[in-house]
């Protein structure tokens, strides 16, 4: 395209023999993007899209028919769909860590769901130091995820975490928090809810703001209770909103690498190691690439189809 | 209606082509580059025959490139390479990058053999076996035994023979160590002396120490790294002293040796430890966890590498300053070994200017500048060196005499990631409880397969 442009705009140099001779390259510029408006608009970002997108999904697929160890000296062996059958059929490292996925996901993102709901009608009425407490609200979304990460895992330091001082301060049993292979998980997920329930909220609030006022008033003369406008009302319409919400945070919390990375590594033993996880583990650790990129496809045709389920439910909804 | 963009607006449009065009580029080039050829075909550097004395000056006028890992030993070395350029007339152009990136780009490199790249640092026990397999080390012995290249007062056998046999893959010395860790214990002398307790020189005196000093509501034993891949180093000499092996020693394919009966007593003891004598977590202890246990007070012994002495003797973080004391590993049923790990340098096979590579390791790790850079507190490969004042007593004698017998902490295989992931299972869920010696076996079998299947 830039070549293109080039050619168009050369006859433009002064004494060129051209019809549009006498008017300043500018104009001549101008009047080239006027007609080519969509191409020249559209360029870059189709460019952008192929190099930056399209490119590497189509890189890791060719990866993932290989056999290749990034550092040693061997050329990427085209093995077919070896990867793929041995990753269904003899990995179970790779099953287990499918399962993790989602149970830390649906633990994670149904409780932020219904905190953040909960929070955004509560933050949506009038009342004293509303804008403060808002502000407030949105902190642990602002901060950085590893900084947050580093201060839970000391938190969840057995022998010298506060939160073992404050169970030990109220008479209850200490906790191995993180370093229990049961409740590792819903450990790291209270961290992802504390994180992003506030995107929840923020999108919510955003929905309750530009609900319309009719049916709260036809409601009202109705004589509906509080919990019946709410359960009929305002649920309903904010649907779309909500949905759009969780859809965000699902699509990230299957994504979710900061937090565990940094509170456990995947431990203990693989007891947290979730699908992100393990593929960082199989490239940049063991530099088994084909494999990795095996495991990237899967892991993207998870996300994608989670998403796309997600969107079905809202639109069967209206 | 159709509004003509304005003038900056199109500079903005062709900048962002632009942009594109050159992301396009580095998106390719980052690509890991395709291999390049057999490794064991690598035409690997020798040494230039030379006659008569040495002389430091023979290369008067050469330039050598270094490329180091951010780290302490670079840190202190670097402002005295100017020494090295006067004393030699060879110029140097160093290149210090962080510990990610350092590997990244010896590996970029070594892959496309190229030649610019003459002396790194490597972390023989991490990467020698997958290096010397692609044939990326220069053999180093062939310049240690031709006198006319070592100058008089170098002495080598100063440096312990099985650190330099743990640098060694088949004939090819790999590198000269520059910064040694060996593992160590640390203990509480106002607790065992509470106690009465003495220092533990073997295995069951440890354990026997661990259970009269231990307060199961106060300060605990002991602690270790229980975090898998992590507690594969500092299980290694528990290993060795209980007479078990990482790997069999017969033929050239490694298989796992520590699935004997010696090695489950190994795992057996050091999870027991960590399960019955430490503080809660211990699966997710890395050094990171454990020291600050030991430097808050909370634990009365604690083993793990020798460089945290100075950690543990800072008044600032340690609670512990006063009290610490510094010893070998205990022995076992399986004799007395000692463990050791740590950065060397070496040089790379496609160098075209071998000789004077080694003579920037050989200045490197001369008497005179090693005893230069432990007063800066990196302890070095050479026995004879004088520590100083900052190093306490008991530290300096056990570090010294592990050395004489200090064996690698890891097994010599290409993967050593992923066998210390397999490793480090079994003892997470011995930790845990499980039983020792299916969890050994399974381990065992893991690591076969994966040393089998991807190339020892």
């Amino acid at each position: 395209m830039a070549t293109a442009a080039q050619e168009r705009i050369e006859p433009a140099t002064p004494g060129g023999p051209s019809r549009t001779s006498g008017k300043s390259a500018g104009r001549r510029i101008g009047e080239f993007v006027d007609r080519n408006v969509v191409a020249v608009f559209m360029t870059p970002a189709i460019i952008f899209v192929f190099v930056m997108m399209i490119f590497p999904v189509l890189f890791t697929l060719y990866v993932s028919l290989h056999e290749w160890g990034g550092g040693a000296n061997v050329n990427p062996r085209f093995i077919g769909l070896s990867n793929f059958t041995a990753l269904f059929s003899q990995d179970p490292r790779f099953w287990a860590a499918f399962r993790r996925t989602f149970y830390f996901t649906a633990l994670a993102v149904s409780v932020e769901t219904v905190l953040g709901v909960a929070i955004a009608v509560l933050l949506n009425r009038e009342f004293l130091g509303k804008g403060l407490l808002r502000t407030v609200f949105l902190f642990p979304m602002i901060a950085t995820p590893v900084a947050i990460a580093l201060v839970w895992r000391l938190m969840y330091e057995p022998s010298l975490g506060i939160l073992n001082d404050l169970l030990g301060a109220v008479g209850l049993p200490m906790s191995l928090w993180v370093a229990d292979q049961s409740l590792v998980i819903p450990a790291l997920a209270l961290v992802d809810v504390w994180e992003w329930t506030p995107l929840i909220t923020l999108i919510t609030l955003a929905g309750l703001s530009a609900l319309p006022n009719d049916p709260f008033e036809a409601a009202a003369i109705d004589g509906a209770s509080r919990w019946q406008t709410f359960w009929h009302i305002t649920l309903p319409l904010l649907r779309p909103v909500i949905v759009v919400a969780v859809a965000f945070r699902l699509i990230d919390a299957l994504k979710t690498f900061d937090i565990i990375y940094v509170i456990t590594q995947g431990g203990p033993g693989f007891a947290s190691e979730t699908l992100n996880i393990y593929v960082y583990t199989q490239s940049f650790q063991y530099q088994n690439l084909g494999y990795a990129a095996s495991l990237l496809i899967v892991f993207f045709a998870i996300v994608v189809g989670s998403a796309v389920l997600l969107l079905r439910f809202r639109k069967a909804g209206e | 209606m159709r509004r003509r963009p304005s003038r900056p607006a199109l500079l903005g449009i062709f900048l962002a082509l632009l942009l594109t065009l050159t992301a396009c580029e580095q998106g390719e080039s980052a690509a890991p580059p395709a291999g390049a050829g057999d490794g064991t075909d690598a035409p690997e550097a020798t040494a230039e025959a030379v006659d008569g004395e040495f002389d430091w000056e023979r290369y008067d006028g050469e330039s050598l490139r270094l490329v180091f890992n951010q780290h302490p030993w670079q840190e202190a070395i670097e402002p005295l390479i100017g020494e090295f350029e006067e004393l030699t007339g060879i110029t140097t152009e160093v290149e210090s990058l962080p510990e990610q990136q350092f590997r990244q780009r010896v590996q970029v490199e070594m892959t496309g053999g190229s030649d610019s790249l003459d002396v790194f640092m490597t972390n023989i026990q991490n990467e020698g076996q997958l290096f010397s397999n692609n044939g990326w080390y220069t053999d180093v012995s062939q310049f240690t035994q031709d006198e006319a290249l070592v100058a008089p007062e170098y002495e080598l056998d100063d440096i312990s023979e099985s650190v330099l046999e743990g640098h060694t893959f088949g004939d090819t010395l790999a590198g000269i160590p520059i910064q040694l860790e060996t593992q160590m214990l640390f203990y509480r002398t106002d607790l065992f002396e509470e106690a009465g307790v003495e220092v533990p020189t073997t295995m069951e005196e440890l354990e026997a120490a661990a259970q009269a000093l231990d307060d199961p509501d106060g300060v605990r034993a002991f602690v270790a790294r229980g975090r898998g891949a992590a507690a594969v180093t500092q299980i290694a000499s528990y290993l060795y002293n209980f007479g078990g092996q990482w790997t069999t020693e017969e033929g050239d394919e490694p298989t796992a040796a520590f699935d004997t009966p010696e090695g489950v007593e190994a795992f057996d003891f050091y999870t027991r430890m960590l399960r019955e004598y430490a503080p809660p977590g211990t699966v997710n202890m890395s050094w990171e966890e454990a020291l600050p246990l030991f430097q808050q007070g909370q634990v009365a012994m604690y083993t793990d590498a020798s460089t945290f002495m100075p950690n543990i003797l800072d008044e600032s973080t340690s609670q512990v300053a006063d009290t610490a004391g510094f010893a070998k590993m205990p022995a076992g049923p399986g004799g007395e070994f000692q463990t050791f790990n740590g950065w060397a340098l070496g040089i790379s096979a496609f160098t075209e200017k071998p000789n004077a590579s080694w003579y920037f390791i050989q200045w490197a790790t001369s008497p005179d500048i090693v005893e230069r850079l432990t007063a800066e507190g990196i302890a070095g490969p050479r026995q004879s060196v004088e520590f100083g004042e900052d190093y306490p007593e008991d530290w300096v004698q056990a570090f010294t005499e592990s050395l004489g017998d200090a064996r690698p902490q890891l097994p010599r295989v290409q993967k050593v990631p992923e066998v210390r992931d397999a490793i480090g299972t079994a003892i997470v869920s011995a930790i845990q409880g499980e039983d020792v010696e299916p969890a050994v076996a399974a381990s065992a079998q893991q690591f076969n397969s994966i040393v089998g299947t991807r190339g020892g």
